[in-house]
This record gives structure tokens, sequence and C-alpha cells, in this order.
């Protein structure tokens, strides 16, 4: 048996919908994964008495409860898997399923901060000054940057122009969300307010770098199959594509840096 | 509920923009924020209460004018170096009068010195 048949094209096709569909499946199984607070605090235990994790348990498990991410993450695992499908269609650029895909998994996001916003009446609030940066350090900035930059490169292609449109379109609303996520307030119900605080930070941080990944995951798709596909590339794209690549992979340290590191707890 | 937070009761007959002051001046006589403290801007604030801006805008402009807070431009609004801090006996006086009208309060519902004053060494 042969698979010279098969174009490249539609190789980059069959890979993105068998990684869709089997992240669609993930997510629909394990929606905690994906929507869940928890695992932003794998690693926030070490050093605190029992008292204290008791506390943090109980903020983490009342945030989880209001904002029910894992419904509106199951709700993302069936779009994710539609979307793999619709790759399948030769007509759609092959970047778009994923663009969308990643749009989804932040409007599940979004969605879940929303929830919890509405989940009290009494607020309380720390008095401290917050700035995006907290959230958003410029290191996420500059990633965004390299990667408009490499998808803008491309998109001198013809062929790649629509997709790399699609890319701009899907970076700028995932990173509109996550500014929006950054400057979102502070929702502490008042049980415990310093651990509610610190869980608020963390769940902040967290999720606006991790959107800022998603952002910059398109672009390294999109940037790695036109990479493919192009029979030769200059140095100065091979230079693009780095700076692509050095975007995703700095944000993703970044986002997942937190997930190791104790809280620190009075 | 701990020193550095606020929080506005709807259903309270003071209304919201003075509880905010209110809380906001206890907490530099307890020294929680100390003198050239930066406050959360008015956004923030109303943001993190679920209340409109101009309420916290209102609590922020009376508290300026009592010269507890300064504002300052682009810095935003900073706790005064010079706030009008109660002095030790006025802080006792202060007290010595809440506690008179609290207790007065609970003889009109029927309490007695004695179950009063047992009740108040249970509480501390």
């Amino acid at each position: 048996m042969t698979f010279a048949h098969i174009t490249h094209d539609q190789l980059s096709r069959d890979w993105m919908a068998v990684t869709l569909v089997a992240l669609g499946i993930f997510q629909l199984r394990s929606p905690g994964c994906f929507g869940s607070i928890r695992m932003y605090f794998h690693g926030a235990w070490a050093g605190l008495s029992t008292e204290q994790s008791e506390r943090l348990e109980s903020v983490i498990e009342a945030r989880a409860r209001a904002e029910g991410a894992a419904g509106s993450a199951r709700y993302a695992g069936l779009f994710t898997m539609a979307m793999g499908l619709l790759g399948l269609w030769p007509a759609i650029p092959y970047v778009m399923p994923y663009a969308a895909s990643c749009l989804g998994m932040a409007y599940a996001t979004w969605m879940a901060y929303q929830k919890f916003r509405r989940a009290t009446e009494l607020r309380f609030a720390p008095l401290v000054r917050r700035t995006p940066l907290e959230a958003l350090p410029p290191v996420a900035i500059v990633s965004v940057v390299l990667c408009l930059i490499g998808t803008a490169a491309f998109a001198t292609f013809p062929q790649f122009r629509v997709a790399a449109a699609l890319v701009v379109v899907s970076m700028t609303v995932l990173v509109a969300i996550a500014w929006r996520i950054a400057v979102a307030p502070a929702v502490l119900l008042g049980t415990d307010p310093q651990v509610e605080y610190a869980v608020d930070k963390r769940v902040r941080f967290c999720r606006a770098t991790s959107l800022i990944t998603l952002a910059c995951a398109p672009p390294t798709v999109f940037a790695a199959f036109a990479w493919a596909l192009l029979p030769s590339l200059s140095g100065l794209l091979e230079l693009m594509f780095l700076l692509v690549i050095a975007g995703f992979v700095a944000t993703t340290v970044l986002s997942l840096n937190p997930l190791r590191e104790g809280l620190a707890l009075r | 509920m701990s020193a550095s937070y606020l929080v506005v009761d709807e259903a309270s007959e003071t209304p919201p923009y003075r509880q905010i002051a209110e809380q906001i001046r206890a907490a530099i006589e307890r020294r929680d924020l100390l003198p050239n403290a930066t406050l959360p801007t008015v956004r923030q604030l109303a943001g993190d209460l679920g209340i409109a801006p101009n309420t916290v805008a209102r609590a922020y402009a009376e508290m300026q004018n009592e010269g507890w807070l300064v504002g300052d431009g682009r810095r935003g609004t900073r706790v005064a170096e010079n706030a009008p801090l109660a002095s030790g006996r006025e802080r006792v006086r202060g007290l010595r009068e809440a506690v008179a009208g609290f207790v007065e309060g609970l003889r009109h519902r029927g309490f007695t010195a004695q179950e009063i004053s047992r009740a108040f060494q249970q509480a501390l």
C-alpha cells in the first residue's frame, strides 16, 4: 500500500482533524482539566499548614462550584470536535478550525468567569491597587507582537492570505478576552477574603496568560504548515517562523510557571 | 473580616459612599493603610464591590475634602501624609460613647447590668 497519492495539504487536514477530535473527546471526558481552577493550584499546597490547606481547599471548592466551568468546557469540547470534522472540507483554510476551537475554549473560560461574577450579591474588595500588567506581563505582550509579525510575513504569499487573516482575527479576539480577564473585578465572596484574594490573583494570571498562549497557538500552527508547504524559505522567512515559535514557547512557559509555585498565605 | 478589605451592605441604612469612607478611615486609623499608600482606582473599587463608580468617587471626594486622602493625577488617590488621625484620648472617648449607646440599647431590651457584663466578658 502506498500513500503517494495523498497531498501535503490533505495530510495536514487529516492530522488537524484527528488532533481536534481527540482534543474534543478529552474535553468532554475530563472537563475539569480545561475548565476547573483546580489545575492552577498543583504546587500551591507546598509549605502550607493544615489549617491553611483547609482554608485554601474550601475557597477553591466554593469558587469552582460557583463557576460551574465543567459545563462550559463540555460545550467547548463538542465545538472542538465539530471544528475538527469541518476542517476536512477542502474549501476551508486549514487553520480556521484550529483558530475557531481556540476561540471556543476562550469563550468557555469567559463564561465561567461571568457565571462566578453573578454568584454573589455582597462583594468584598481588597484595598490594593491592581494593574493589568500583574496578570499580563510584558513577556506576554511581546510574544503576541512576535506572532503577529511572523503571521504578517507569511501573508505576503497569496495562497496564505485568507488563513493569515483568520489567524489575526482569532488572535485579536483571544487577546481582547485575555485583557478583559486581566482588568476584570476581583470577586471575593467574603468567607475568607485573604485566601479568596490570593486565589483570585492566581486564577486571573493563569487564565489571562493561558488565553495569550491560545492566541499564539493558531499563528504557530499556521506558520508551521506554511513553512512545510513552501518549497524553500528565505532567511528572513525562517527568522519569522522562529519568531512565532519563540513567542509561543515564551507564553507557554509563562502560563505554566505559576502552577508549580506555592501560595503565600498569612 | 480582614483589615484590608471593604464591603458595602446595600441593605444598611448608611449610604454606600459613607460605608466606604468609614471603612477606609478605619483602615488608616488602624495603620493598615500607611501615609502615601495608593488606593484602588475608582473604577477598580466600584467593579470589585459591584457598585456605581460615582459612589466610590463621592467617598474619595469626601475624604479628600476632610484631608484623609489626596488626589495625585496619574499616580491616583493616596493616603494623605498628615491624615487627621484622632488622638488617643479622642479614640477612647469614641469607644466609650459607642459602648454606652450599645449598652443603653441592651437595657431597653430588658437585660440586666450583670447579664450584659457577663456577656461582654465571655465575648472578650
